[in-house]
C-alpha cells in the first residue's frame, strides 16, 4: 500500500471546485461564491486581475450573486484556489456534472442588494448560514443544489420563486416561499409558494438548517431528475413540509400571503443619505472595466460594491451621483438595460445561436430572460419575456413565453425581434 | 491527511469516485510522482475528459474503459 500525501490541498476539498464547460474553447468554469452579493472594491479589483491572468480577462455576473470566470485550466486550479482562500471566498461544488444524486451543495446565498444601506440589514444572516454551509461534510453530498434568497426590500428582487428557500422579511419576521425550481427536473417548473408562516428573527438560522436538514433526509436520492427540493414539496405539500420543521424547531406562527413585486433597485437614497446606484451590464464584463468598476467605486463611494440578481454591479455610498455617471458613462456604454439577463450558454455548448446573443438584440423590451436551454438558469418563465433554446430537426430555434405562459414555438432567432416589435402572439386572458 | 493507492496486480489504483474538477487530475498528478503504472477511478465525466488529455500530453501511455457510470483510466509512463 502506498500513500500520498494530501495535506497541502485538503483545505479545499469541499470548499473549492471548477465547473464543467464546454463550449467557446473553455473547459472549465470557476463560479465565486460572493455571500449576498457583497464585495469590496479591492477584492472587486483581485478578482480582475484573476480573469486577466487565468480567464483571458473575461468574468460574469451571474443572477445568484456569484462572479463566474472561464477557460479556467484545471492544471492552475490548487494557484486560484489559493487566492480565493486568501480572500476568504469559496467557490460551488458544481456537482452536477455527475450523472446521479447526491452531488449536492447549497449555493450561494443571494440578498436583496440593498439590504443594511436602505432596507433592513440581512447580511449577517447570510453570513452566518454560507459559513455553516461552506465546506460542512454534514450538507456536502445533498441530493441535488439548493438554492436561498433573503429580501428585505419590501420587493421581490432576487426572484423568489425561483429558488428552493426564499425568506421576505417583514416587519414582524422572515415568510418563507419554498420549492422553487425552473428546470425540467421532475415535476418540471414550480414556482416556490408561501409555507403561510412567520419565522421570527431569532430562528432563522436554526430554521434554514431545519430546511436543508429536512431536503437532505428526505429528498429522492435516487434519481437526480426527481432529487430537488420541489419534488418534495410537491409530493408532501406545504402544510406537512411545516410539521416536519416544526417537530425539528417548535410550532410556528401561521402569517398572510405575501405577493411582491419583481424588481432591480436602480438608484436610490440609503439610509445615512447617501445614494445607491446600480450600472447595467447585461452580466458581462472584462477585467479592465472591473477594474475601473472597482477604483471609482472607492473615488466616489465607499468603495463597497453590490453584485445584483440581475447580472449588474452596484455603487453604495455614493455623494456625487452626477459625477459618478459622467466617468462610467466614458468607459460604459450605459443603456437602461436593468432587468434584462441571459445565461452564458455558450460556455455550456448547449446552444448554436446563445443566449446571451440573443439578449443583446432583445435588452430593450425590459423584463426579459433567455435561457439556453430546458435548464431554464435565466428564470424565463418569471420574466415578462422569456425565452428557452431547443434544437428542432437539428436547428437551434426558440419558444417564447409571456408573462410565463408560452405563446410561440419553435422561433428561430433571427425571427424574435420581429415577433416582439410587431406584437404577434396571442396572450391567453 | 494521507489517501492510499491499493496495489492490484502489477498496477495501483486510485479511487477518486464521487470527487469534483480538480482533485481527480491533483491526485492523479500526486500518486504518480510515486508510481509509474496507475488505475484511476472516476465517476466524474469532466475528470474522464480531462485526466487522459492532460497526461498525454506529458507523454504517458494512457488507456480509457468505461463501465457504466464509471470510467478505469489506465496509465503508464
Amino acid at each position: 500500500m502506498i500513500e500520498i500525501d494530501v495535506d497541502k490541498i485538503s483545505k479545499f476539498i469541499g470548499k473549492y471546485s471548477l465547473g464543467k464547460d464546454n463550449g467557446n474553447e473553455s473547459l472549465h468554469f470557476l463560479r465565486i461564491k460572493i455571500p449576498g452579493g457583497v464585495i469590496s472594491a479591492d477584492k472587486f479589483y483581485e478578482i480582475a486581475e484573476m480573469a486577466e491572468y487565468y480567464g483571458r480577462g473575461y468574468a460574469e455576473i451571474t443572477n445568484r450573486q456569484d462572479i463566474q470566470l472561464h477557460w479556467i485550466d484545471a492544471e492552475t486550479a490548487l494557484e486560484v484556489f489559493e487566492r480565493l482562500y486568501k480572500m476568504g471566498y469559496t467557490t460551488d461544488l458544481c456537482g452536477q456534472a455527475f450523472s446521479k444524486a447526491c452531488h449536492g451543495d447549497v449555493r450561494n446565498i443571494v440578498s436583496c442588494p440593498i439590504s443594511g444601506k436602505a432596507s433592513k440589514d440581512l447580511t449577517e444572516y447570510v453570513f452566518e448560514l454560507n459559513d455553516y454551509f461552506s465546506g460542512n461534510p454534514e450538507f456536502l453530498r445533498l441530493p441535488h443544489k439548493f438554492k436561498i434568497a433573503f429580501t428585505s426590500c419590501g420587493y421581490d428582487c432576487v426572484r423568489i420563486k425561483a429558488n428552493d428557500l426564499s425568506l421576505i422579511w417583514t416587519d414582524d419576521g422572515f415568510v418563507p416561499f419554498v420549492g422553487g425550481g425552473m428546470g425540467i427536473s421532475h415535476p418540471g417548473i414550480r414556482f416556490a409558494e408561501s409555507l403561510n408562516v412567520l419565522i421570527p428573527e431569532e430562528i432563522v438560522f436554526d430554521f434554514v438548517k431545519a430546511v436543508v436538514e429536512i431536503y437532505r433526509d428526505y429528498s429522492n436520492k435516487e434519481s437526480k431528475m426527481k432529487a430537488r427540493f420541489k419534488n418534495l414539496v410537491h409530493s408532501w405539500g406545504v402544510e406537512k413540509l411545516r410539521e416536519k420543521i416544526e417537530e425539528k424547531i417548535g410550532k410556528l406562527r401561521d402569517y398572510r400571503k405575501l405577493d411582491l413585486q419583481m424588481i432591480e433597485h436602480r438608484k436610490g437614497i440609503q439610509w445615512n443619505d447617501l445614494q445607491y446606484y446600480t450600472l447595467p451590464l447585461l452580466g458581462t464584463l472584462n477585467a479592465e472595466k472591473m477594474k475601473i468598476i472597482a477604483e471609482l467605486s472607492k473615488e466616489f463611494g465607499s468603495g463597497e460594491l453590490r453584485l445584483t440578481p440581475w447580472q449588474n454591479v452596484m455603487f453604495t455610498d455614493v455623494e456625487d451621483l452626477d459625477g459618478l455617471k459622467d466617468i462610467l458613462s466614458e468607459h460604459f456604454s450605459i443603456k437602461e438595460y436593468y432587468t434584462a439577463i441571459a445565461c452564458p450558454s455558450n460556455f455550456c455548448g448547449r446552444t448554436t445561436v446563445h443566449a446571451r446573443d440573443v439578449l443583446e438584440n432583445i435588452a430593450e423590451f425590459g423584463n426579459v430572460a433567455v435561457s439556453g436551454c430546458a435548464n431554464g438558469c435565466s428564470c424565463h418563465r418569471l420574466a415578462d419575456i422569456g425565452l428557452v433554446g431547443k434544437f428542432k430537426k437539428g436547428i437551434q430555434v426558440y419558444d417564447l413565453y409571456i408573462r410565463g405562459e408560452l405563446v410561440m414555438n419553435d422561433l428561430k432567432p433571427e425571427e424574435i425581434l420581429k415577433v416582439l416589435k410587431e406584437g404577434c402572439y396571442e396572450i391567453k386572458a | 491527511m494521507k489517501l492510499k493507492l491499493k496495489k492490484v496486480g502489477e498496477k495501483y489504483e486510485l479511487d477518486v469516485k464521487d470527487m469534483v474538477c480538480p482533485f481527480p487530475l491533483t491526485l492523479t498528478k500526486l500518486a504518480l510522482e510515486k508510481v509509474d503504472n496507475l488505475e484511476v477511478i472516476t465517476n466524474n465525466p469532466p475528470s474522464a475528459r480531462d485526466i487522459p488529455r492532460v497526461l498525454r500530453k506529458y507523454g504517458y501511455e494512457v488507456d480509457v474503459k468505461r463501465e457504466g457510470e464509471v470510467w478505469r483510466i489506465g496509465v503508464r509512463r
